[in-house]
């Protein structure tokens, strides 16, 4: 996204426009959610956290530098959210551990931002795309048994492949400049 | 092939004839093509897939539009809202008078401040609704908060706390919460740093007298 388009929809965001709320969320939210099963490991804790990172984002929408990208802010909030819920677990689990053992970061952070980055850019493909991606790499099918399962010619499979792998490497090859 | 078209096979995990004679020549392909392999890696990864509850967004939507709401009703002195005010007020009295007073809080109770710093009074009243209490806070008496703060009520009882939102100073501002104030009856005002987390402060600035 454009910095302009990033600032109209934060402001937006910040006014509490339902249309914004759902552009934001299809953007980021299966991020969000991501980030925090992973770090958390379990979904309907998942979920308060997603709902938590918006809140937040919300409540400091319209205190954030305007140029800022959203990308990087709302993965910042969400990282947070997901460790403070994190330790409140492990408080409630353990309730006799010191401080020192509360502050420890849960193990599976390490990895949240590459993760991210990869959920973000395979969530701006188009949905036929995104299917592609998602049965070839995660479900390991070849373009055959791909197109088999589509119902649609394996020439089909193979172009929407071609494009969705050269989409997500100028997206991931931008993500990479930005944050390096 | 151009660049584009070499990176996408690195990252589809393609043997493409020649790839590793444009890596020997192109530094930015070669600088990348570690990074694409392991962005290959997550995208089998099952938890990159992993997708949430589809009602989710509209929860949130409904969480915001909720905490949107108190800052909308405060109070207005422009001359048409008055006149609007002044309506309402005499369609009120007419359906109070016919109907009975069906607006009349539960309970109210005043809010006095603690050993805080920030001075300032506020009343709360409180209407018992079928999924929790529905209050209005009088707040024009409380400073406006800090700028890098905000003011959060909550509801207090043996078993912890429960916000019941954010606000800022300066009117009345309408708040709802899921629980019934019998279960947690004591009232509390806080001042909250913007820090991301949802647990209150211990900055009590108000607290309700009736408890």
């Amino acid at each position: 996204m454009a910095a302009s388009d990033d600032r109209h929809l934060r402001e937006s965001f910040a006014r509490g426009q339902e249309s914004a709320i759902r552009r934001l969320y299809d953007l980021y939210g299966r991020a969000i959610f991501g980030l925090a099963l992973r770090v958390l490991g379990d979904r309907s804790l998942a979920e308060e956290a997603t709902q938590l990172t918006f809140l937040k984002a919300w409540q400091a929408a319209d205190r954030v530098d305007p140029n800022r990208p959203l990308g990087p802010w709302l993965y910042t909030i969400a990282r947070r959210v997901a460790i403070d819920l994190y330790r409140r677990e492990r408080r409630h689990a353990h309730e006799d551990v010191d401080g020192r053992d509360i502050a420890v970061l849960p193990p599976t952070i390490e990895h949240t931002w590459e993760a991210w980055r990869v959920r973000t850019a395979v969530d701006e493909l188009p949905a036929v795309e995104r299917e592609i991606i998602e049965l070839t790499h995660f479900l390991g099918l070849t373009h055959e048994e791909a197109a088999a399962r589509l119902g649609i010619p394996v020439g089909t499979v193979k172009s929407r492949s071609h494009r969705a792998h050269r989409r997500l490497a100028l997206r991931l090859a931008r993500l990479r400049e930005a944050s390096a | 092939m151009n660049c584009t078209d070499w990176r996408a096979a690195i990252l589809e995990g393609r043997e493409v004839p020649g790839l590793e004679a444009h890596l020997a020549r192109c530094v930015e392909c070669r600088r990348l093509a570690g990074d694409l392999r392991t962005f290959s890696t997550y995208l089998a990864d099952a938890a990159l897939w992993e997708e949430p509850p589809p009602d989710l967004c509209d929860r949130i939507v409904c969480m915001l539009d909720d905490r949107s709401q108190p800052r909308l009703r405060r109070r207005s002195r422009s001359r048409l809202a008055a006149w609007v005010v002044g309506a309402a007020a005499a369609v009120a009295l007419f359906a109070v008078w016919v109907l009975g007073d069906a607006s009349e809080p539960d309970w109210q109770t005043t809010m006095v401040p603690t050993e805080s710093t920030i001075t300032g009074t506020a009343t709360v009243a409180g209407w018992n609704t079928e999924v929790g209490t529905r209050v209005v806070l009088d707040a024009t008496l409380l400073p406006s908060a800090p700028g890098d703060h905000t003011y959060e009520l909550w509801f207090a009882g043996e078993d912890g706390v429960v916000s019941a939102g954010t606000f800022r100073a300066g009117g009345d501002v309408e708040l709802t919460v899921g629980v019934a104030r019998r279960d947690y009856p004591t009232i509390l005002v806080t001042l909250e740093p913007l820090d991301g987390d949802p647990a209150p402060s211990d900055l009590v600035v108000l607290r309700s007298t009736d408890a």
